[in-house]
């Protein structure tokens, strides 16, 4: 089953792909405004000019600029990572500059250096390609727009209407065009059967041009384009894969079955079996086949690397078929072969991420194969029918439209004003030998991120790592040094470009990573800047105002909002922030509501009356998750339900791993089960999610998030600043897991200046006042020290309770013991009890995740909400320890009691909360009991 | 001395250590329960599993990058051979089937050998059938034998050779199948002939 599992997964998100895109611009979209129109409801043209625009604020790059400056990156890594045998030297350094020693972010090891510039070299062999498409197609009106129908009346004519199968035979006498293409990849992707099984499909002749005049003869590629090459290859590949796998099992069952063996009926499939393999068999060569007897599963992923290609060409079909409908059919036919060179080195490494075996490989061959045939097929036979190409995939692709390309962080725009210069420069470098050294390691798997030299992480290298001097190379790339900050400041995208992502799931990254990044730009004056519809409401612009916001239109349909950083941060602090209930992982609204999509319907149900296993069975029938202030993609990707066990899963599936120093990653949750982050955890890294600002704000010189009020310290440190007698609240809980002090404002003193005392601890610490006051302002939540009695039926303890607001509810938290404010601990040292005061419903600060020692005080105060779970009854109930009747208020013991009610044909009772917080359950209507009847849960026990 | 002559006498040299430095290895196969051996001839590679073949013999790469094969698959305990115990298998049947396989790869049939009976130390019978046939990439000899060895186990032999090669490695393929025997292995679920 688990490996059922695996393949339903990775078809799944095979096919998520394109949603994540969607989803991804939908998120980024979201951010931006805060109007009531939302993201979804703009069609995907503005959608796509918008996200261009939205992010053309500081972190485009004009294509030309890019390809230059990756050429140049290329020059530079020719000159200092390649030894005399032109091979990458794994034990040296590839510095970006030559004015040794420079900042650690701009030296690499040279394998490292090679993986990020194969991607770079792959999205400027894009970039090239485009520009050659668009200057040739300029004059035609209807490509790239997805539907429209292509426009010529013949075959020769550009955006011809259709190419009959006649003509494509007409075509496929053209020297060599699929096969020929498609060749270099079967090599380089070492399908190893390519001269063997291809030549079965597509004939003895290999494909490609050995005539002098170039055109092939008889049977060439094949006998036509569309059912003899394209249909034919497809379905080989697809019963090659296919038949790896079956031979034992079919031959016991087929040819011996009991008495009637060799009847002829089911042995014909044997034999045919049995003659594919060994054609298959004859097509390799003595390397491949010592491949395979040296390593069976490195072998299996080959053939998986090929499929994928295949995948990667279904993926940009939609964009091909547009392009087709500039052409005639001649151009079509050779369309057809640049379509099977391009690669799929991105799936290769999202694929192998999700642990593609054996069996997925299998279903892999068998769905997706045919369905690449059917719309190969489709495409070679009549461009013109894209729009029903695109209906019939438009599960799988999504119109491939890109105004801008993205890197990393970084946006490359404007394809059509590459120059002449750049794009010769360009195609000189593609044929050079550095660059097919270069990506000769294209498509393998770097393991590990993209990680610096420098502070530590070269240890992390395998290998001695040398500086080569330099050979010719003097120039300082200010401009280059510049681009490749752009592209790498970051690690999170970093990791999954190394994992040979795609542009899609860089994307993603990005839309991820720079969450809020990307919403806002930091103007010359350093204030935050970010944009949002026309459309916002007087309440929301009263806000802003408020907020500190200087708010001007764009002239384009949008409002400019600048803000100072520390305006920003406690106008953003908790906006985005989503609540899980940590009962079910689901994401919960203010109103305690949980909205859900499942097949196209979507629901709006309590959280309360959803069990653990319902969210589980809706997580496995693809349910999309919302709340009402998060309407857009609120996804509970959380397939190992970490929610329920606190981890609080991001809205695209991720989480936040910050380790203890250093800086913070995205990763699937798919990809990380409990006991992993548990360790991580132990470790000192915190888990969080990208809905929390608090991981990606910049770090200061101890590793902190700047202007989060933390302070390394010593617990005397802490001491002194409890008993001066003004500042109310330590927290020895730090995201490093290093023990911290964050100084918290006065009591009453909201927005005020730094006291003496805080000044004083500061001072010791380095921070000054400014820095205090950018403290508090982050912090806009008031504390007070209440007293509470003791509840001597709960067995509470009285005494002194920290109270707070935080999103119009109150918490109470016991804070008093032997003089010092502490957290009391019921249970287990990691859940703490709170009460709402207004609501007096007792809920669990769980700390499991903060890593606290067991006992100390480890309240996280001033934390998004986001780090507070939702209540959980049961949590709660054992944790209080109430009891009734030597009984313990459970939920077990008030679902026994509602299973012996139910059996004793009782229906007519609720449940309710019972003055100490305790769970009752109370009968209503009778008729066995009188109503009011506590029947568990108080002292009136049925 | 011209390089002709030079070159004469290092292939004559080359002939007569031959055989010194390249011999066929007999090897031990074991598949599910069953063991087999067979002598691999020198310069030929084996394979397990390999595109799901049980045993496979391959033979040195060449030029149409079309190798001779032997594929090798234990079936089981056949209980009940008598397919061909009339010495008379349904040969139209057998290229009824061949035929259709041929059409879905743009092939044809060039011709079909006559049902054998054969046997060889070790081996008590053996049946083969096998045809010559072209499809787009080349021409073909493929043959499918039935071997049964040590009490009615059966194993189903499959041997291509692209025609290139025929004179060559047919007799090879040949030779080979003859040091197939059977290990003295009782799989379990075995039954035994009656």
């Amino acid at each position: 089953m688990k490996t059922l599992s695996k393949i339903i997964l990775t078809m799944l998100c095979f096919q998520l792909t394109f949603g994540f895109q969607q989803r991804a611009q939908a998120q980024l979209g979201s951010i931006t405004k805060v109007s009531t129109r939302t993201y979804d409801d703009l069609s995907r043209k503005t959608r796509i000019e918008r996200i261009g625009k939205e992010r053309e604020i500081d972190t485009a790059v004009e294509a030309e600029e890019y390809v230059k400056s990756t050429l140049e990156q290329n020059k530079l890594f020719t000159a200092q990572c390649l030894n005399d045998k032109q091979e990458v030297a794994s034990d040296r350094a590839f510095v970006l500059a030559d004015n040794i020693p420079y900042s650690d972010m701009q030296i690499r090891n040279c394998e490292q250096e090679q993986q990020k510039l194969i991607h770079m070299n792959e999205l400027a062999n894009e970039l090239i390609a485009d520009y050659q498409f668009d200057n040739e197609n300029e004059s035609c009106s209807t490509c790239m727009v997805p539907g429209a129908p292509a426009l010529g009346s013949t075959p020769g004519d550009e955006g011809a209407a259709s190419c009959s199968l006649q003509d494509q035979k007409k075509f496929a006498a053209e020297p060599c065009n699929f096969y020929c293409h498609l060749k270099p990849m079967l090599r380089t992707a070492t399908l190893g059967i390519g001269t063997g099984l291809i030549n079965l499909f597509t004939g003895g002749n290999d494909g490609c041009p050995k005539t002098d005049n170039g055109l092939l003869e008889g049977a060439t590629c094949a006998k036509n384009l569309a059912e003899g090459l394209i249909k034919g290859l497809w379905q080989g590949i697809s019963s090659l894969v296919t038949l790896a796998y079956d031979a034992v099992k079919w031959v016991a069952k087929k040819a011996y079955s009991g008495a009637k063996w060799l009847l002829w009926d089911s042995w014909h499939k044997v034999e045919d079996k049995s003659s594919e393999k060994l054609q298959a068999a004859s097509g390799s060569d003595s390397q491949e086949v010592n491949e395979y007897n040296k390593d069976h599963r490195s072998w299996f992923k080959k053939k998986i690397d090929f499929l994928l290609d295949v995948i990667k060409t279904l993926t940009y079909q939609n964009y091909f078929a547009e392009q087709s409908k500039c052409m005639n059919c001649q151009k079509r036919g050779q369309l057809m072969c640049e379509i099977g060179g391009r690669v799929a080195s991105d799936l290769v490494g999202f694929t192998f991420t999700l642990g593609v075996g054996a069996g997925a490989l299998k279903t892999i061959a068998g769905k997706l194969a045919p369905k690449v045939a059917g719309v190969m097929e489709k495409f070679a036979l009549a461009s013109s029918k894209t729009g029903s190409i695109a209906g019939r995939v438009s599960k799988v692709v999504s119109p491939v439209l890109k105004p801008v390309k993205w890197v990393g962080g970084l946006a490359v725009r404007s394809t059509k004003a590459i120059g002449k210069a750049a794009v010769q420069g360009w195609n000189a470098f593609r044929s050079s030998s550095a660059y097919k050294v270069i990506m000769k390691a294209k498509g393998s798997r770097f393991v590990g991120g993209l990680k610096e030299l420098g502070s530590g992480a070269a240890n992390s290298i395998p290998g001695k790592i040398v500086l080569a001097p330099f050979r010719g190379v003097k120039k300082v790339f200010q401009g280059l040094i510049k681009l490749d900050s752009k592209i790498f400041a970051k690690g999170t995208e970093v990791g999954m470009r190394a994992a040979g992502a795609s542009e899609i799931s860089i994307a993603r990254a990005y839309a991820r990573a720079t969450r809020f990044k990307d919403a806002y730009m930091t103007d010359k004056a350093g204030n935050r800047v970010f944009r949002m519809t026309e459309g916002a409401t007087a309440e929301e612009l009263a806000q802003l105002e408020r907020a500190g916001a200087q708010v001007t239109p764009s002239g384009e349909g949008e409002l400019v909002v600048r803000m100072k950083p520390k305006n920003f941060d406690a106008y953003t602090k908790g906006k985005f922030s989503t609540p899980f209930d940590a009962r079910t992982g689901l994401p919960v609204s203010k109103d305690g509501t949980t909205v859900i999509e499942v097949n196209g319907k979507v629901i709006e149900k309590q959280i309360a009356e959803i069990t653990p296993k319902e969210a589980d069975e809706l997580r496995s029938k693809g349910a999309i998750f919302r709340t009402k202030e998060h309407p857009n993609a609120m996804t509970a990707l959380d397939p190992n339900n970490l929610g329920s066990k606190g981890i609080k899963v991001g809205p695209e599936g991720e989480i936040v791993i910050k380790p203890k120093g250093g800086e913070p990653r995205v990763v699937d949750a798919s990809e990380m089960n409990i006991q992993e982050i548990r360790k991580l955890q132990d470790e000192g890294a915190v888990i969080t999610n990208t809905l929390d600002a608090e991981w990606q704000r910049p770090l200061d010189k101890i590793g902190n998030p700047e202007g989060s009020a933390v302070q390394h310290t010593a617990s005397s440190q802490m001491h002194d600043l409890r008993m001066d007698g003004k500042s109310e609240l330590v927290n020895q809980h730090g995201l490093d897991g290093v023990n911290e002090l964050h100084v918290m404002k006065e009591p009453g003193d909201i927005g005020g200046t730094a006291s003496a005392a805080q000044e004083k601890i500061a001072s010791k610490r380095g921070m000054n006042r400014a820095q205090l006051e950018g403290i508090e302002s982050s912090n806009p939540i008031s504390y007070e020290v209440r007293d509470v009695a003791k509840n001597s039926k709960s067995g509470r303890p009285g005494g002194k309770f920290l109270s707070y607001e935080h999103d119009g509810v109150r918490y109470e938290i016991p804070v008093k013991r032997d003089g010092q404010y502490q957290v009391e601990i019921y249970q287990d040292g990691n859940r703490a009890i709170v009460k709402d005061a207004g609501t007096g419903k007792h809920e669990i600060f769980d700390f499991t995740n903060s890593r606290v020692p067991k006992g100390e005080a480890n309240l996280r105060i001033g934390k998004s909400a986001g780090s507070i779970p939702k209540t959980d009854a049961k949590l709660v109930d054992e944790a209080m320890g109430i009891t009734s009747n030597g009984k313990p208020i459970n939920q077990a013991a008030i679902d026994e009691a509602k299973t012996n009610l139910e059996l004793s044909g009782e229906k007519g009772y609720k449940e309710v909360v019972g003055p100490n917080g305790e769970k009752q359950l109370v009968v209503e209507t009778g008729p066995g009991c009188k109503p009011g009847s506590v029947i568990i849960g108080g002292n009136k026990a049925l | 001395m011209n390089f002709n002559a030079r070159n004469t006498i290092f292939l004559l040299f080359l002939t007569l250590f031959q055989p010194l430095s390249s011999f066929a290895a007999i090897e031990d196969f074991k598949v599910k329960g069953d063991q087999f051996k067979i002598e691999v001839p020198a310069g030929w590679q084996t394979a397990n599993d390999f595109y799901g073949i049980p045993v496979t013999l391959l033979g040195p790469d060449n030029e149409e990058k079309k190798r001779t094969v032997i594929g090798i698959t234990p079936v089981g305990y056949a209980d009940t051979a008598h397919a061909f115990d009339k010495g008379d298998p349904d040969i139209k049947a057998y290229m009824g089937g061949r035929e259709e396989w041929l059409k879905t790869f743009d092939g044809k049939s060039l011709s079909y050998d006559s049902y054998q009976k054969i046997s060889w130390p070790g081996i008590e019978e053996a049946h083969a059938l096998g045809y010559h046939y072209e499809l787009p990439s080349g021409k073909f000899y493929e043959r499918s034998l039935f071997v049964f060895c040590g009490g009615r186990r059966l194993y189903h032999v499959k041997t291509i050779t692209h025609s290139n090669h025929e004179k060559t490695d047919n007799a090879i393929v040949d030779k080979t199948l003859k040091t197939l025997s059977c290990v003295a292995t009782a799989p379990e679920n075995s039954r035994k002939v009656k």
